[in-house]
């Protein structure tokens, strides 16, 4: 019986690995491009054309409609983009189904309206069905870190979105892909290091989605509330502020975690009209003491927590990290303590495509009268762009700010 | 009083559903490509002569389509001003490969014995939609005929706006009907 078993099991393993070797290589290129050039020709165009209503033709109706678009609204050519790996990415035909590997490519996707395409997710996006109705629901291919190969050819995917550095690397997953004529996009779509980033991402996969007018919706949307925030803080003083976040805070007197000048939630404290105490620091992620903080005297302290996406769902659980984060450090005399002005914020606000609403945050923080509710703009982020209802009762900030 | 207030509520999402309804259905009209394909001819041929075609080819650009167009048997494919890498004569057929253009002409000499009938069909490229050529002249096609080559066809927005208009109508219908009992009830009552 033993030995039954380990030859089904043996067997087994031997035929899912011929399964990703035997399959056949598949030809790219722009379908009825006859002669190979990525150059679509009228002439091409209309030959398949002829041999296809002739019955005689290669294509099948479905690659002739391809052509057809390529022709007519490609120009004949194939789309390419370099990626934040910095691959050259072609794509030689409409995309018609994705794998998407993030919660942040997701989002990306939701924003430029393509969730229809998605046929496999990773497990973070299933998680969440509240942010990714129709997504949640796709085949899950495994995680940010561990994917079944053989699952994601199954499914037979135009194109791949996956981070460009990482376990499951734009690089890696273009080996295991490229044999079976599936593209891979090596794309963030969260702020990492600098926020020019995010929307140079999410222009590349909108060029490659053609849909560069939904992410132009977007880019004018948030351009539009950080022209506001830029103007109202202009010439304005900046109050001292210090970020934290609840794992670098909490029961630590020593060794507090904080942000450097490189790291981008420094930046977006700057932008919002804030001037961060950390700014002396050489390193990203500087750790302070709880005396040094007493003596830099901030009028605001920021503590990050919460989960991967925006707020909490009661005040209790803010309420008590900012309270664990007090413990023991004897900040009383602090101005930030004295006027009540230490806040609880989502990790969610710097890093994901509505870090707009983290901005208008800060900036509402630290300029009161800046007449932006940012839980509009977060509001809006979700109907307007996620196209989900705005979950009334969510905690954004805590405690919440006047309006 | 407060039956009125009800009636007119009632009225007023009739009205609102109808609105929605005549929104949704001219929204999935708009989609690319071509509306259908039209074909003039002379209604009476003189028999041996040489006579021409036009076939129409109706939407906005970008249109990208392929044509079959089958002649009656006697009759024979003359010429044409389409571009010459863009069409092919195979026995009675004519087929057109379509790009950016909307008319299309050929020339046709008519059999010297009798008049039979034009037959054509149009597959568009930039969307799903396919169809026969409908005749505006004398030598139209008596029957529907069998798209060339065998597709796959696929759900086509005109079948949508027929069962979407029939939906709309029978959900009106309903309304109404509810209307009417509603307001014998408030007489009886």
């Amino acid at each position: 019986m033993r030995n039954v078993l380990s030859y089904i099991l043996v067997m087994g393993l031997i035929g899912s690995t011929m399964l990703l070797t035997v399959m056949p290589a598949i030809a790219i290129g722009i379908p009825g491009d006859d002669d190979g050039n990525d150059n679509l020709t009228e002439k091409e165009l209309a030959s398949n054309i002829l041999n296809y209503m002739l019955g005689e033709g290669d294509l099948s109706l479905y690659e002739l409609r391809d052509a057809a678009h390529v022709y007519a609204h490609w120009n004949g050519m194939p789309r390419t983009i370099v990626d934040t790996a910095e691959r050259t990415v072609t794509i030689y035909k409409p995309v018609k189904t994705i794998v998407a590997l993030s919660s942040d490519s997701a989002r990306a996707l939701r924003i430029l309206g393509d969730e229809d395409k998605v046929v496999g997710i990773s497990e973070t996006i299933k998680k969440h069905p509240y942010y990714f109705p129709e997504m949640s629901h796709r085949k899950s291919v495994g995680t940010w870190k561990e994917v079944d190969w053989e699952e994601i050819v199954a499914l037979e995917p135009d194109l791949l979105i996956t981070y460009a550095t990482g376990s499951i690397n734009a690089d890696l997953a273009a080996d295991k892909l490229d044999p079976f004529g599936i593209t891979v996009v090596g794309l963030y779509l969260y702020v990492t290091d600098e926020y020019e980033q995010i929307f140079d991402e999410h222009e590349k996969l909108a060029i490659l989605l053609e849909k560069e007018e939904a992410a132009d919706k977007y880019l004018k949307w948030h351009d539009g509330y950080e022209t506001r925030v830029h103007d109202f803080i202009a010439g304005k003083e900046k109050p001292k502020v210090f970020m934290t976040y609840t794992g670098g805070s909490i029961g630590k007197i020593m060794e507090i975690a904080s942000y450097g000048p490189d790291a981008i939630d420094y930046t977006l404290c700057d932008k919002a009209g804030g001037s961060p105490i950390t700014e002396v620091f050489s390193t990203k992620y500087p750790k302070v003491s709880a005396e040094w903080v007493l003596r830099e005297n901030p009028d605001i302290i920021i503590l990050k927590g919460g989960g991967v996406f925006g707020g909490w769902d009661n005040e209790t659980e803010p309420a008590n990290l900012i309270a664990q984060t007090l413990v023991g450090k004897n900040w009383g005399d602090i101005n930030a303590i004295e006027n009540n002005k230490i806040y609880a914020v989502p990790w969610s606000i710097t890093n994901g495509l509505e870090h707009i609403y983290g901005e208008v945050l800060l900036a509402k923080i630290c300029h009161p009268e800046l007449d932006i509710d940012p839980t509009e703009v977060y509001k809006e982020f979700l109907e307007d762009f996620l196209r989900v209802e705005y979950p009334e009762g969510k905690v954004l900030v805590y405690p919440s700010l006047a309006s | 009083m407060e039956k009125r207030g009800k009636m007119s509520w009632k009225i007023v999402t009739l009205l609102l559903f109808l609105a929605t309804a005549a929104f949704l259905a001219g929204t999935v009209t708009a989609i690319p490509g071509t509306d259908g394909v039209t074909r003039s001819a002379p209604a009476d041929p003189i028999p041996g002569a040489e006579f021409e075609v036009k076939l129409t080819i109706n939407g906005e650009r970008p249109l990208v389509v392929g044509i079959v167009e089958t002649i009656p048997e006697g009759f024979e494919f003359v010429s044409t001003s389409h571009h010459p890498d863009q069409y092919d004569v195979s026995g009675q057929k004519i087929i057109f490969a379509v790009i950016n253009e909307t008319e299309i002409l050929y020339r046709v000499k008519a059999s010297s014995s009798g008049v039979d009938s034009f037959t054509g069909t149009w597959i568009d490229m930039l969307s799903q939609k396919e169809g026969s050529i409908a005749g505006t002249g004398g030598l139209e096609e008596g029957s529907t005929p069998t798209p060339t080559p065998a597709t796959t066809p696929t759900p086509e927005v005109p079948c949508f706006e027929a069962f979407f208009t029939t939906l709309t109508l029978v959900i009106a219908g309903r309304f109404v009907v509810l209307l009417r009992n509603n307001e014998e009830g408030g007489r009886v009552g």
